[in-house]
């Protein structure tokens, strides 16, 4: 991980804060739990916040473009919102002070999340492929054996079900007015 | 339980909220609406145990970057210090970020990047790393981005 890189404020304010919280677990003896959340998506998300689901939901219902950073084949993990919500309830109620990873380990490549998003918005975008910014990981994705067997938890909402009901809502947004000068 | 959301106007947050109030809890949600958006929070306005705090955890001045590095240290140490104060257990939404661009596939949360931040030198190594990521943060055109 590069610290001064464009994207080393967002890591390293995280990185700081569990340390920061560890600390005061160790100092103070307060209760802490350290969540790692993987890419969540869904309902509610910002429809010009730059995450990649949000952006090709977007692009598609509008009928523009699909941008493809880089090949397209560097991969993430997508959890549903309500999955993610659930595996931090119960992190929170019973788990331990070490760090938990609470994401969905199914991984994609980006075209074939815009191809998920293409089928289950029936738009016509064209995928186009733009230069992949500075420090951008090629692969992100989380081992969940901890939140399996210490929480009984796992993702049960699939990419193409999460995808139908996040463009429902950016459906729903789009008609209300909210996304045309966003 | 009486639950404090930070950042409750957000996406995750304001699911979170929900889910708490579902469960019977009393939720007090906190948020400057920087990022967060209020419409996220509409349905729960006027919900008998639900409360909305306009409050920013970090109360200092905005411009990306350093917003990013205040809310994750003044912000968390803020929130810590309430915790403390109120013998609250404390959640920190921290993020898969902290791997970097992994060498190990997939991630354990055994898995250091490069620099373990919860380990017992964490504190003094990530402190170093802050400031080189503040500094750089002041610098104009670096913007923060997230995934």
């Amino acid at each position: 991980m590069n610290p001064v890189g464009p994207r080393g404020v967002y890591d390293e304010a995280k990185r700081f804060a569990e340390a920061m919280t560890m600390a005061y677990h160790r100092a103070h003896g307060v209760d802490t739990r350290i969540l790692r959340i993987f890419n969540t998506y869904g309902p509610r998300m910002r429809p010009r916040d730059g995450r990649v689901v949000s952006n090709f939901i977007v692009q598609a219902l509008r009928g523009e473009p699909i941008t493809i950073f880089g090949t397209g084949e560097q991969t993430r993990s997508f959890c549903y919102c309500l999955d993610e919500v659930e595996g931090i309830h119960r992190l929170f109620m019973h788990g331990d002070h070490e760090p938990t990873n609470i994401g969905n380990p199914n991984e994609f490549t980006m075209k074939e999340l815009a191809e998920v998003v293409l089928r289950v918005t029936g738009s016509r975008s064209e995928v186009v492929y733009r230069p992949l910014p500075e420090d951008d990981p090629k692969q992100r994705r989380p081992d969940i054996t901890k939140a399996r067997t210490q929480l009984g938890w796992e993702p049960t909402v699939q990419l193409e079900e999460g995808v139908r009901r996040t463009a429902e809502y950016f459906r729903a947004e789009l008609e209300r007015g909210a996304l045309a000068t966003a | 339980m009486r639950i404090l959301i930070t950042g409750a106007a957000g996406f995750l947050g304001s699911h979170l909220a929900d889910r708490f109030l579902a469960d019977g809890h009393e939720v007090v949600g906190m948020d400057n609406f920087i990022t967060g958006r209020p419409e996220n929070l509409a349905h729960l306005m006027g919900h008998e145990r639900f409360r909305f705090v306009r409050h920013d955890v970090s109360q200092f001045i905005f411009v990306d970057g350093i917003q990013t590095l205040k809310v994750g240290s003044l912000g968390t140490h803020n929130a810590l210090g309430v915790a403390k104060a109120k013998g609250a257990r404390f959640l920190l939404a921290s993020t898969s970020e902290v791997y970097g661009d992994p060498l190990v596939h997939p991630q354990p949360e055994s898995y250091w990047g490069h620099v373990n931040p919860v380990g017992p030198r964490g504190v003094y190594d990530e402190a170093k790393r802050f400031a080189e990521a503040m500094t750089m943060a002041y610098e104009p055109c670096r913007p923060a981005r997230g995934l």
